[in-house]
């Protein structure tokens, strides 16, 4: 009898070296269908082989993070949007809408000129801004100005400006996404001050000669503010972007100093 | 865990994808905010093609938006969950993509992988270095990609690699342990 146990000991000692050594294997995928059986079957009477495998996983978890870093197209985060949208419509399930009246969301920003439309997420303006990296957008107003700024991501000649403060401690900043010949353009803020509600902020374009009001806008509670801008010509005309602090309604001209600008030429 | 600050409570991924299950499209595009680049790095890393990386990483969002019910917490984290199905289904996309583009021939083949080796160059000596990857000797490396990230069979590689299958499982079982200690030392 004494013997007989001795020999079970033996056979179990001898599967768990030989499954400890095929644990790596298990974690990555590697093992054919069969060995997979036999592992499993063992891990679930062997605490220290789970364990082990608890530490392959995680490698294994980590292979599929530590691929060279990427930024996902814009236009995806839009394609998706669009499917996404159409069918929670047909479904009648909760649309953007309705969610809205749950939680403010990443993109949702308060801008009150018709020259703005809620757009979308942007991203991929990217990395500088740590991560985020999805534009989806939200029409609030005509469908012409949502497929002009699709036609704009979609672009290969697009390019980025930076905007900054010309105060050196300020944090405010951002981009604006132009592309040449066309009055499109979309902008993304961040670190904006909140206004008192009789404030807005404006958008200026300058050619040298002629200043054009781009329209004005809010920042949302944590600074973020994006939208698309309609200007009255492409944007590769302007020498020059500016954002003022002006009353609600908008000015004819700047009357505040300038809180972030930046060079579009 | 993946969490965000929203009405001043912290909404983590888990949460959200109980808001997605319940069809609330921007409880789909918080996820979309936070995982789209991971997934898109992967899904080109092993595909190596821009255009079907894209078209992956939509799949794989409608794939959460249809099937979000089907994710199980106690398994694993959603991020782990979201990546482990994106490297399935662009393992799925290069085999049937190796069967289009050749069926004749297959890295099983010894005796065509003799006639007119090498085949094909799995590896892309100029794409940029898997980031945990590159800490390994070479041939553990190029073991481990052909069997992680190309979805070969050992017994493939092997023969592809014109080495004994001892040698193979022992290269990658030896990078495997090398990336555990690593990962040890990194906690």
């Amino acid at each position: 009898m004494v013997k007989v146990q001795t020999l079970k000991m033996q056979a179990l000692k001898m599967q768990h070296s030989e499954i400890q050594e095929q644990i790596p294997f298990f974690a990555i995928g590697g093992l054919s269908a069969q060995e997979s059986a036999r592992v499993a079957e063992h891990l679930a009477v062997c605490p220290s082989c789970r364990a082990l495998l608890n530490e392959y996983q995680f490698v294994a978890d980590e292979l599929l993070e530590q691929v060279p870093p990427q930024t996902a197209p814009a236009r995806v985060a839009v394609r998706l949007q669009n499917i996404v949208e159409a069918d929670a419509k047909r479904s009648g399930a909760s649309t953007r809408a309705e969610a809205a009246e749950k939680r403010p969301r990443f993109w949702d920003q308060r801008i009150v000129m018709p020259r703005w439309v809620f757009a979308l997420g942007l991203l991929t303006l990217l990395l500088l801004f740590g991560g985020a990296a999805a534009l989806a957008f939200q029409t609030r107003q005509s469908t012409q100005t949502s497929q002009e700024m699709l036609r704009l991501l979609n672009a290969n000649d697009i390019r980025f400006v930076t905007l900054t403060s010309p105060d050196a401690k300020a944090s405010a900043g951002g981009y604006i996404c132009i592309q040449n010949d066309n009055s499109t353009a979309l902008l993304w803020l961040r670190n904006m001050e909140p206004l008192n509600p009789e404030y807005v902020y404006q958008v200026w374009l300058r050619d040298g000669t002629t200043r054009d009001n781009g329209g004005t806008f809010r920042a949302d509670n944590d600074g973020r503010a994006i939208g698309v801008v309609q200007a009255p010509r492409p944007l590769n005309e302007y020498q020059e972007i500016g954002i003022t602090v002006e009353p609600v309604g908008g000015s004819a001209a700047p009357t505040t100093p300038r809180v972030i600008g930046g060079q579009l030429e | 865990m993946n969490t965000v600050e929203l009405d001043g409570a912290a909404i983590s991924d888990e949460q959200l994808l109980q808001q997605v299950v319940a069809h609330d499209a921007s409880a789909l595009q918080q996820l979309y905010l936070r995982h789209a680049n991971a997934v898109y790095a992967l899904a080109n890393y092993i595909l190596r093609d821009n255009a079907i990386a894209e078209e992956l990483t939509q799949e794989i969002f409608l794939t959460v938006w249809n099937k979000a019910e089907q994710y199980r917490a106690e398994h694993a984290r959603f991020r782990t969950w979201l990546l482990s199905i994106t490297r399935y289904r662009a393992i799925d996309q290069l085999r049937q993509k190796r069967r289009r583009i050749q069926p004749s021939l297959s890295l099983d083949d010894t005796s065509i992988a003799e006639e007119q080796a090498p085949i094909t160059e799995p590896i892309d000596t100029q794409r940029e270095l898997h980031l945990l990857l590159r800490h390994l000797p070479p041939e553990q490396r190029l073991a481990i990609e052909l069997c992680y990230f190309e979805g070969y069979t050992h017994e493939e590689i092997a023969a592809y690699l014109h080495i004994p299958l001892g040698t193979l499982k022992s290269r990658i079982l030896l990078g495997l342990k090398k990336l555990r200690e690593i990962m040890k030392e990194g906690k």
